[in-house]
């Protein structure tokens, strides 16, 4: 007779503080409650100040779930978020917190596991996907609402289509916020001249909208052989725009990947996670496909008894 | 580096992660305290020098607790370099604690704030402790200190009457669904009957629990605060940097039951259920709580 493993609580978490570039970053370490699969998964919120528990503390739940199916996991604040230390003004999807990161996983390291899966949520998601190349055994990468275009970069957007999308999300206030960045732009409406001028150059691929970031981190990983999961709700825009771009580069890389990207639709609003059933769907979804790339044998996942 | 030491150390529950920051004067130890049988994560943040008081911070629930997090994290440390040891918690049900929120009600919540008071008392005097609590925290921190002798309590933004409070939060899931443009949107009778039925309903991806509803039905901040006296600073944040009329309201309240109360108001952003807030000029509220505690005289002892 067997029976399942039992559920991780506060007993089976070690809190900790860990250095990353300059910074004090806090993290819960869960320990595996079954016989452990050498496999750490990095948890990453989006940005936005999200502490690491994540909305309705979705982190916690999926990390004790991850533990007992015998991996360890790994919640933490990024630096200025949370219980860490430092000063973050804003949230920029072209400076993922890869540094915060690959300590991160350092700690998973350190803990016993040979394998590193990521799971991040929007600019978590960026973060992950833009660590490919600089985190040692990783295993796979699950990516959820990570953006299709890159807002704040106008290279990648119109400059009218960005103003509208400013307006639309955060009213006058908002562009008149962006004024202060008036310089920045300026360079990057230069840098977008230049680009104009290279996509003429280069012929159709080249107008293709959809993220650089995006598209360089998923071609990295394909030819990494790194398995991705990409989630997107049916609320959110970036899932629309996701399927707008598969007839671009976005689609020879899926292709040429095969079954080594998975992409997912849930209903719902996979960004800001509202919603207790999209949650447990997240939660469902993510613990299966790393189930499923970092599988543990029924040995390790039962305890006999009796 | 800003930070001399950091250093890890597995003992008691799940063990603890301490960081000792030279420079600002304050160490922070993180661990999970046992309450009920269930782990509850708890940060103490402690001055490193001469210690003049303890403060228990009790937090709001679910989005006002994430958004209201790093506030209290830097209001913690800044208590600390302050002289004032800071007591943080997440209620059992919510947060890293264990335990699931349909189990929590407004009396577990103050059995945890009472729990942190007395991790507190082992570095603090009991006499020394007060209570800060944000929203709903506020209506936790007030049934503490009423068991806790004539301890200062510090209200910021007070959630007043938890059925008003609860309402807003509904309200906060419809505006959200009409501008989802969410067909069919229920009324919020129609959510509160779900309530009954089902025992928790969805208020944009938090559970609202009936046990937690129904345990602070009747009940209002000025009541859980019982009959002693005792100082008492409000906290109001207003753009306009005038108090909102329900605060002076309940200062006028707590007056005629012969409190001590302080008023002031800090320019920012409210809180509410509608927007997020990720407030910026934070350590005011440190300052603005060390200067008050500083000025009210010693409580009685703790009973």
């Amino acid at each position: 007779m067997t029976q399942t493993a039992r559920k991780a609580t506060a007993r089976d978490e070690t809190p900790l503080f860990f250095e990353s570039a300059g910074e004090t970053l806090f993290g819960i370490l869960t320990s595996p409650v079954a016989e452990p699969s050498g496999t750490g998964v990095v948890l990453l919120t989006g940005g936005d100040f999200i502490p690491s528990l994540n909305r309705n503390r979705l982190w916690v739940r999926l990390a004790r779930s991850l533990a007992a199916a015998g991996h360890h996991a790994l919640r933490f604040d990024y630096h200025g978020v949370g219980e860490s230390t430092g000063l973050v003004e804003h949230f920029e999807l072209p400076r993922p917190f890869t540094d915060d990161l690959e300590s991160a996983a350092a700690v998973l390291r350190s803990a016993g596991a040979r394998e590193i899966v990521l799971v991040g949520v929007c600019f978590g998601a960026v973060t992950a996907l833009a660590s490919v190349e600089r985190i040692e055994g990783l295993r796979g990468v699950a990516m959820l609402a990570h953006p299709v275009r890159d807002f704040e970069l106008l290279e990648d957007l119109g400059t009218a289509q960005y103003l509208r999308h400013v307006i639309q999300e955060e009213g006058a206030r908002g562009l008149l916020r962006r004024g202060k960045r008036l310089p920045t732009y300026a360079s990057l409406v230069t840098n977008r001249v230049r680009g104009a001028a290279a996509r003429a150059r280069a012929g159709a691929d080249a107008q293709d909208p959809t993220s650089r970031q995006l598209l360089d981190g998923l071609g990295r990983a394909a030819r990494r052989r790194v398995p991705l999961l990409i989630v997107y709700g049916t609320e959110e825009g970036e899932g629309v725009e996701f399927e707008q771009a598969r007839p671009g580069r976005l689609g020879d890389i899926l292709n040429e990947a095969g079954d080594l990207i998975e992409v997912r639709t849930l209903e719902g609003n996979v960004h800001d996670l509202v919603g207790l059933d999209l949650q447990d769907a997240v939660l469902e979804l993510t613990a299966s496909w790393i189930e499923r790339i970092a599988p543990v044998s029924a040995a390790q996942t039962t305890s006999e008894v009796g | 580096m800003l930070v001399a030491v950091v250093q890890r150390k597995r003992e008691s529950m799940g063990g603890s992660a301490v960081r000792v920051d030279k420079r600002a004067g304050v160490s922070d130890d993180v661990s999970f305290a046992e309450v009920g049988g269930a782990g509850v994560f708890c940060c103490s943040h402690t001055p490193l020098g001469d210690l003049i008081g303890g403060v228990v911070i009790c937090s709001s629930l679910h989005a006002e607790h994430v958004d209201g997090y790093r506030q209290e994290v830097i209001l913690a440390r800044s208590l600390a370099a302050r002289g004032y040891a800071a007591q943080r918690f997440h209620y059992r049900g919510s947060g890293h604690s264990d335990g699931d929120s349909s189990a929590a009600t407004l009396g577990t919540m103050r059995d945890d704030a009472l729990a942190a008071r007395d991790l507190l008392a082992g570095r603090v005097p009991s006499s020394q402790i007060a209570f800060l609590g944000a929203r709903w925290g506020a209506l936790v921190a007030a049934g503490a200190a009423a068991r806790s002798g004539a301890a200062p309590l510090v209200l910021c933004e007070p959630a007043i009457d938890p059925e008003r409070y609860f309402r807003e939060a509904i309200r906060a899931r419809l505006i959200h669904e009409l501008k989802a443009g969410v067909a069919q949107r229920p009324s919020s009778e129609l959510l509160l009957d779900e309530l009954r039925r089902n025992g928790r309903i969805d208020v944009l991806g938090y559970p609202l629990d009936l046990e937690l509803y129904d345990s602070a039905a009747g009940r209002d901040l000025v009541g859980e605060l019982g009959d002693r006296p005792r100082p008492v600073l409000i906290v109001d944040y207003s753009r306009s940097r005038a108090m909102r009329t329900p605060f002076e309201q309940l200062a006028a309240r707590l007056r005629e039951m012969s409190c001590e109360v302080t008023t002031r108001a800090v320019p920012e952003p409210s809180a509410s259920w509608f927007s997020r807030r990720v407030l910026r000029t934070i350590d005011a509220l440190g300052e603005l709580t060390s200067d008050w505690l500083a000025g009210v005289a010693a409580p009685e002892a703790a009973r």
